[in-house]
């Protein structure tokens, strides 16, 4: 019911005020709180019921076509009847408070509990499921007629408030388009051929429209370190790096490293250096105790082509050397698109570009490390981005508006 | 060094309360103290020492009482210098307690510009967040004692706290759903870390609505506050103990510990030249 929020004398008379407010019903009196709590909860058992009727919400462009009427009718009602009760009460903080802390509440659970746990509920996760979807409904819905409401005039604390909640709603609005619109597909590059073919997560094949061959794989790896172990769970690492003359105390024992070989093959009888891509960092260690040498020996963290080795010092108490860690890994790839061929370089935090398509380092072969024969891509198209990414920097606008505001308010 | 003069300055906040210059000089050679600590840090490491849980408290031990000293002399109060300095002092002490394996390796995905100001801005606004909770425990726990209600007034510093955190947080949040765009192609994926990202700003932004709506009670928004450190300390700490932390990419510590013992348990099951 759409009531106005001063209504006339002439409506009713002053003195039968009281009495009225007594005998107004649920929905007549003014709306706060417990009508948010109402609104909220019988659409958190819409969505369980719906849940359960028809399972996961499938993500196609008629559901959120369905999602965004709401959303729209909320702020073409609150520009329509600003003054209303209802409008009111449907932009403003009672319902965006209550509607906030349940969506909140059901991220709390999908933070405390596996997925392993929602796949035995029948969800792909919590995040594709009704209630929660329903409940985000009521969040956007809310967000949406505070808009519409504080869009006009354009004040400056307006213009703040806008930016701040137009471009959460622009955010919403764009990660809901890339759920639905989204494309990801992988696909393993080998150096002999020129592939075309990905495979989504479902195992479904995608032909893109250029093809991919691996020119090179590189790796680079971080030197490694050094630890004593006296089990596998009971191991104290070191922090330098085995360099040839590093010297580092652990758990009470000298350890000096005489030679290193960043990457070294072993002969049978001791290693020697190598420039294989299957090679495997070797170091001479020296291990003493109160100035005593104890221990002396190669030590690898070993690879296909070279053993593992480790170092016993005392009964129970072994130098190892860790595995190096990943530093940078690269694949330098040929694509080709109708008779235009061209190379591109992809690596992690560096995706490149191919039209819509962004393309991303996402595995290799693991056990043969920088020897690996292909590597994996990832390939996205997300229509939704640039939506997503509008959406942000207003926020971060709106962020740094407040920061100035926050410090800059004096007491 | 840090952690004696932060106390030091503590107690002269409390005993000379009419020379708070002192307490400011003593705040000052624990933030350049601990302040020059972490560069030598940075400098011995070589990269930003960013990547571990020992790591950031280190920087926020060293941004709680930078913050409360800057906005103390900003509002011209002192009314957060001893919980900020005690709070700086616990870090410290914990950090003192339990060490950090130091490493210098830093994860490819790590390797990114936003790496350092998605960080940093984090712990500057889990450094003014944490503060406000603080002082809205600390003006509560007075109120008790002197048997009052909790003023509005008492809580109208942790507030303004909040009103710098919270952007702060908001910028970390958007910082790190662009770098996860970069490294891994989504800017969103509902990681454990990401959902209680979500949740701490959640709790803030919904502690700023009610204090918008009900500036009048205090007692609430202070409960509000204390509910939402909780929450942070969830996404800081707490997300890495859950039955979800093996599902997240963000928990680089417990990665790099496996890592090791994976290492270790690789040599010696594979150990055919273990006598040399």
């Amino acid at each position: 019911m759409i009531r106005t929020l001063k209504p006339s004398h002439e409506e009713k008379p002053k003195q039968s005020q009281a009495s009225d407010a007594v005998q107004k019903g649920f929905w007549e009196g003014k709306l706060g709180y417990a009508h948010s709590w109402l609104v909220v909860m019988t659409t958190l058992c819409m969505g369980t019921v719906l849940h359960l009727v028809s399972g996961p919400a499938p993500s196609n462009p008629l559901v959120l076509g369905v999602f965004g009427l709401p959303l729209a009718a909320a702020a073409v009602f609150v520009r329509l009847k600003r003054h209303s009760e209802t409008a009111q009460w449907l932009a403003g903080i009672p319902l965006a408070v209550v509607s906030t802390a349940v969506a909140l509440a059901l991220a709390l659970f999908g933070g405390v509990l596996p997925s392993s746990f929602w796949n035995s509920i029948g969800l792909p996760s919590l995040w594709a499921s009704w209630p929660f979807l329903m409940v985000s409904l009521v969040v956007g819905t809310n967000l949406s007629a505070a808009v519409a409401k504080r869009a006009w005039p354009m004040t400056r604390q307006n213009a703040l408030f806008l930016m701040s909640h137009l471009g959460l709603l622009i955010t919403m609005a764009g990660g809901a388009l890339s759920s639905v619109f989204i494309e990801r597909c992988r696909i393993a590059i080998f150096p002999d051929v020129a592939l075309n073919k990905a495979q989504t997560e479902r195992g479904e094949d995608v032909e893109l429209p250029f093809s991919l061959r691996l020119k090179e794989f590189t790796m680079e790896n971080f030197p490694p370190t050094l630890s004593v172990a006296h089990s596998a769970d009971d191991i104290k690492s070191g922090s330098h790096y085995a360099e040839r003359g590093m010297k580092e105390k652990i758990r009470g024992l000298d350890l000096e490293v005489l030679q290193h070989i960043p990457k070294a093959v072993y002969d049978g009888k001791t290693f020697k250096e190598m420039p294989w891509k299957t090679a495997a960092p070797a170091s001479l260690v020296r291990v003493s105790r109160d100035g005593m040498k104890i221990a002396e020996g190669w030590v690898t963290s070993g690879s296909v082509d070279v053993p593992a080795t480790l170092l016993p010092v005392t009964e129970g108490e072994v130098v190892v050397m860790n595995a190096p860690k990943p530093k940078r890994f690269h694949s330098l790839v040929e694509l080709t698109e109708g008779k235009e061929t061209r190379e591109l370089d992809v690596e992690v935090n560096s995706p490149a570009r191919v039209g819509e398509w962004q393309v991303y380092q996402i595995s290799y072969d693991e056990e043969l490390g920088a020897a690996s024969q292909y590597s994996v891509l990832e390939l996205i198209r997300d229509r939704g981005v640039p939506v997503v990414f509008f959406g942000m920097f207003l926020v971060v606008l709106a962020a740094c508006w407040h920061l100035w505001e926050g410090v800059g308010v004096k007491k | 060094m840090g952690l004696g003069a932060w106390l030091l300055a503590s107690g002269s906040y409390v005993a000379w309360r009419k020379k708070p210059w002192i307490g400011d000089i003593l705040m000052m050679i624990g933030i350049l103290s601990v302040g020059l600590m972490m560069g030598v840090m940075w400098a011995s490491l070589g990269r930003p020492p960013l990547r571990t849980l020992g790591e950031t408290r280190w920087w926020y031990a060293l941004c709680v009482p930078t913050l409360g000293l800057l906005i103390g002399w900003r509002f011209n109060t002192r009314a957060m210098a001893v919980p900020a300095c005690l709070m700086g002092a616990l870090f410290v002490a914990i950090n003192l307690a339990k060490p950090d394996a130091m490493d210098k390796t830093l994860a490819p995905a790590l390797q990114s510009p936003w790496f350092v100001p998605h960080v940093v801005v984090y712990m500057l606004a889990y450094a003014a967040l944490g503060l406000s909770s603080v002082l809205a425990a600390w003006e509560w726990g007075k109120a008790l004692k002197e048997k009052r209600a909790l003023a509005v007034e008492d809580t109208d510093l942790a507030h303004r706290f909040v009103l710098v955190g919270l952007p702060l947080l908001t910028l970390g949040l958007i910082f790190g759903a662009f770098w996860a765009k970069e490294a891994w192609g989504h800017y969103w994926t509902w990681d454990p870390k990401e959902t209680w990202a979500l949740l701490s700003w959640g709790a803030y932004l919904t502690y700023l609505h009610v204090r918008a709506r009900h500036a009048l009670k205090p007692a609430l928004n202070a409960s509000l506050l204390i509910v939402g450190f909780a929450v942070l300390m969830g996404c800081w700490f707490g997300v890495n103990y859950l039955p979800t932390a093996q599902e997240s990419v963000h928990t680089y510590t417990r990665m790099y510990e496996e890592s090791a013992a994976a290492s270790t348990a690789d040599q010696k099951t594979a150990d055919p030249m273990s006598a040399n």
